[in-house]
């Protein structure tokens, strides 16, 4: 896993941007190969969909030079797509891994944090500890190019407490990547289910900056109140309700 | 020598001193835009001794440096690790700060074809109105979290705070680049760089000056070669290239010193405008300069065109900026009293009366 990531970096490190530069690890992997039967290598602990484009003598010295440093940081097995009928097959398995998830698991969460890219293993290795420690299983699908996470929480709600452990578990993995540099959200936003996170990420001062903007754009406040930035009142209350390192004291309890 | 914690504190110091006695403050790094803005007023409160790059590590893209860290010293550290800044941010008659590039958010030649100095904007430190130090965005390709209040920043000059740390997003030198040059008419450049911006060329510039257009290619070997092959014209020599890329970029070419010139900036593809010819051409026919002449109205032809006209040099009575709408006038009044509410950073800079 480590080294996968270390090769997303040894890329960039090139000079090289390609198209685009996904991830997914072996519990992504497993859960779609049946569905998609895409010819992923499941023995892989991850695997690279890199893609590049350009004018066909651009691709072909791209994808020469990407094979070598993908080697050299010792990948397994390495692929070209033949066509376009492939290249479209590998990347539907891409695509179709949060269906795959609901396949695997009655319900699941996916979240969207950034890391800056040196620190993908060690996030990864993170959110495998606190698998065994909420008790529930993590598969990741990411944009490894720009360290954007897409960790999927697998739960079943009908479990009592289950999406209330989904739900810290989430925010842990979100208060991570805020620790290490990086960003709650990284393209899905904040309306309302991630706003108190935003507390993590953001001093008073600097929410009070953001409620600024939103006064000089909507003085009346007339529009969407409530969401993408929390309040001083709601960014109290979740620090009351946060325990670090593990779960609520008391999960069983519904909390509104 | 001061520690970078030293220098930021003296520069909140100022800023507290300011805010207690009702003084207003004259934001400065190397001096390198005075010339541009609406007026300079206040005392002036150097920022170049918080100075510095922080971090900086070329597989992550991003650079993270204070703001009085300079151009040179930047451009060296990235050039030295086969990375670059594609903004291109004007040096003009000197070696600006970042956090006067990032203030100004003005971007060079490449503009049109890999971004703006605002897209490169990643992250950005305020220091408020009280001497408060304010982080938005981050050190992150993607980040969607709360307003993009670093970006407002780039352009700001200074009115709402001061930028006192910034993260820019870096890219590889390009494998390749050449330059070309072509006899045209500035009308018939124009449509050449339409036609060309639709297809896929690995264009990097395109300007035009004196009946000759000059067009930038880079990006990978193969594809400069193709499209060098296809374009036609004479290759300009390295050397040449580059300083004539540079002299645009900085604001070099003799044209600059004329006593009155207007800088038009356009939509794509607007075609000719109801003016005598332009003297500079750039961002693929977006960017256009033209030396003031008796009485023609810039702003009135500009704005009929869905642009604006800056007032670079000459015609002093009127404003330097482009005048804002009513609304657009309104929003930047509400954001100067909640960000500096006493008004103390750059005042009347960015808008007359604010």
């Amino acid at each position: 896993m480590h080294r996968a990531a270390d090769a997303v970096a040894a890329v960039i490190r090139a000079g090289i941007i390609p198209a685009a530069l996904e991830m997914m690890d072996r519990k992504a992997t497993a859960a779609v190969e049946p569905f998609v039967r895409a010819g992923y290598d499941l023995d892989a602990a991850a695997i690279l969909l890199v893609e590049s484009d350009g004018t066909p003598e651009e691709v072909a010295d791209q994808v020469a030079e990407i094979e070598q440093v993908l080697r050299r940081a010792g990948a397994g097995v390495l692929r070209v797509s033949s066509d376009d009928a492939q290249r479209a097959l590998w990347w539907s398995g891409r695509k179709n891994a949060f269906p795959a998830a609901g396949r695997i698991s009655p319900d699941y969460y996916c979240m969207d944090g950034t890391i800056p890219r040196r620190h993908v293993g060690r996030v990864l290795e993170a959110i495998e500890a606190m698998e065994a420690r909420y008790g529930l299983r993590c598969m990741n699908v990411f944009h490894a190019g720009d360290g954007n996470l897409h960790p999927v929480i697998l739960f079943d709600a009908n479990e009592p407490g289950s999406w209330e452990r989904a739900e810290r578990f989430g925010a842990e993995i979100l208060e991570l990547c805020v620790e290490l540099g990086g960003t709650i959200t990284g393209e899905h936003g904040v309306g309302i289910e991630k706003i108190n996170s935003m507390c993590v990420q953001f001093s008073a001062a600097e929410r009070a900056a953001f409620f600024a903007v939103k006064e000089a754009f909507d003085p009346a406040g007339l529009l969407n109140p409530g969401k993408l930035i929390p309040t001083l009142a709601r960014c109290a209350e979740y620090g009351r309700m946060r325990v670090h390192a593990g779960a609520l004291a008391h999960p069983d309890l519904p909390r509104f | 020598m001061s520690t970078p914690a030293a220098a930021l504190a003296a520069i909140r110091d100022r800023v507290l001193a300011a805010a207690a006695s009702g003084a207003k403050l004259r934001l400065r790094g190397s001096g390198t835009k005075d010339f541009l803005g609406e007026r300079l007023d206040g005392q002036v409160l150097e920022l170049g001794a918080h100075r510095g790059i922080i971090a900086y590590d070329p597989s992550e893209l991003v650079v993270t440096a204070r703001c009085g860290t300079t151009l040179s010293e930047l451009e060296a550290a990235l050039a030295a690790r086969g990375q670059f800044l594609p903004f291109e941010p004007p040096a003009f008659a000197g070696d600006p700060t970042l956090g006067g590039i990032v203030a100004a958010g003005l971007s060079g030649p490449r503009r049109m074809y890999a971004g703006a100095a605002r897209d490169f904007v990643l992250g950005a430190r305020l220091l408020n109105a009280d001497g408060e130090v304010l982080r938005f965005g981050g050190e992150v390709m993607k980040n969607v979290a709360g307003f993009d209040l670093a970006r407002l920043l780039c352009g700001s000059y200074g009115i709402l705070g001061i930028i006192t740390e910034v993260s820019l997003k870096v890219l590889p030198l390009p494998r390749q680049e050449e330059t070309l040059r072509l006899e045209l008419d500035p009308d018939a450049a124009c449509a050449a760089f339409d036609r060309w911006a639709g297809q896929p060329l690995p264009l990097s510039a395109a300007a035009w000056h004196e009946g000759r257009a000059w067009i930038r290619l880079s990006g990978a070997a193969p594809a400069v070669r193709a499209a060098r092959a296809r374009l036609g014209g004479e290759l300009v020599p390295t050397d040449q290239a580059r300083a004539w890329w540079k002299s645009v970029r900085d604001c070099h070419l003799p044209l600059f010193t004329q006593a009155r010139l207007w800088r038009l900036s356009l939509p794509a593809a607007v075609g000719p405008l109801a003016l005598p010819r332009p003297n500079l051409l750039d961002w693929g026919g977006t960017l256009r300069w033209y030396v003031g002449e008796g009485s023609v109205d810039f702003r009135a032809i500009a704005a009929a065109a869905g642009g604006t006209a800056l007032r670079w040099r000459g015609d002093a009575s009127a404003e330097r900026f482009h005048p804002l709408s009513a609304a657009s006038h309104a929003l930047h009044v509400r954001l100067k009293e909640r960000f500096d509410p006493r008004g103390i950073f750059n005042p009347g800079r960015l808008v007359r009366d604010l």
